[in-house]
């Protein structure tokens, strides 16, 4: 048999990307919003998560997929609030749609109003993952560099919104929040940036407000079609 | 690192090409990637050789159950690398992007969609002349 070259010209991730979009449609139907939360280790996506979840006890029902490489910390942390399950990857450096699968499974309800899945701290391999989430944020603390969007390129090309953390050490560090903003917007103009400190609470009512829009929306456009 | 990853996918679908033409053994891989795709091509071309022939999908977690049986220790993978262009939703022109900047070139503006550079694409297959493992 003669050598044979066959076309193709496929993407590679095409499969992952049907199903994390008929998953999403599934939450959409559902009513629930789902946001992906990517960032660099300990640039504050717990704490966030904590003030965030801490507030809506009583208003919506929330749930949270929680990624580490390993223990359930994270999820421990968050288990007064919310229903919650730890996604521990034993190394991987992302969280895969099939990891979220099995953590949606182990839930011991199904998430009605929102489900946050916290991603493995990396800025690199999670953009190039969709995990069927509606909204994808990045959180960046004011202990990290206010040139990191220019170095991550994918990570802020693919957030619609970024979250500036620890908003409380402006005065100690040398983080400009308009230089980090100019930076996310040469990557992505239309980038919303929402500061927070929570620990001290500030910024948590502008994110919470968001993420309720962002629903509305969804659910807005999920009836008119 | 995810490429290790992206690698056993790639050579699932390999696998599956393979098996519509006869079984045939791969000769060569060719794949495009974009600046924008989040994939190094250095490590793809890594996670390739550790992975060609050898790897058992039966024990990917994600496998299907079948080994990587299309490709053989001396299977070639050629990288295309493609560049990053955007068009702009307000004056149509397409951009070359050298860096990671996302303005339009012609006019400026911020509003523009990736049309190529943000894919991990396979793009052809090479059989193997003569050869194949159906065995």
């Amino acid at each position: 048999m003669p050598a044979e070259t066959i076309a193709i010209d496929r993407d590679i991730q095409a499969e992952k990307r049907a199903a994390a979009e008929g998953l999403r449609r599934q939450f959409t139907e559902r009513g629930t919003f789902v946001v992906n939360l990517v960032s660099s280790p300990g640039s504050g996506k717990t704490s966030l998560l904590e003030a965030t979840c801490r507030r809506w006890r009583d208003r919506w029902n929330v749930a949270v997929l929680v990624g580490d490489l390993a223990t359930d910390r994270d999820a421990e942390r968050l288990r007064p609030y919310v229903a919650v399950e730890q996604l521990t990857t034993g190394g991987a450096c992302h969280l895969e749609l099939s990891l979220v699968e099995k953590g949606l499974a182990k839930l011991p309800q199904v998430p009605r109003d929102f489900l946050f899945i916290e991603n493995i701290g990396n800025l690199v391999c999670p953009a190039s993952h969709d995990l069927a989430e509606h909204l994808r944020v990045v959180c960046i603390s004011t202990t990290e560099g206010d040139d990191k969007p220019g170095k991550y390129p994918k990570m802020f090309r693919t957030s619609e919104v970024m979250v500036i953390t620890k908003t409380d050490l402006l005065p100690h560090v040398p983080f400009d929040v308009a230089n980090v903003t100019e930076d996310a917007r040469l990557i992505r103009e239309d980038m919303q940036v929402i500061e927070t400190s929570a620990i001290n609470d500030i910024g948590i009512d502008a994110w919470c407000d968001l993420l309720e829009q962002r629903r509305d929306a969804m659910l807005a456009e999920a009836s008119e079609s | 690192m995810h490429e290790r990853s992206l690698v056993r996918g790639l050579l699932r679908q390999v696998d599956q090409i393979a098996a519509e033409h006869d079984e045939a053994d791969v000769a060569e891989v060719t794949v495009e990637v974009g600046p924008l795709s989040g994939v190094e091509v250095d490590l793809v071309k890594i996670a390739f050789e550790e992975q060609c022939g050898v790897v058992d999908l039966a024990k990917d977690p994600e496998g299907e159950g079948s080994l990587a049986r299309s490709t053989t220790a001396s299977t070639r993978l050629e990288v295309l690398e493609v560049p990053l262009i955007v068009r702009c939703t307000q004056c149509h022109a397409e951009s070359d992007l050298s860096d990671f900047v996302f303005r339009c070139v012609s006019c400026g503006s911020g509003e523009v969609q990736v049309i190529s550079g943000d894919e991990f694409r396979l793009i052809s297959l090479t059989l193997a002349e003569g050869a194949n493992h159906a065995r």
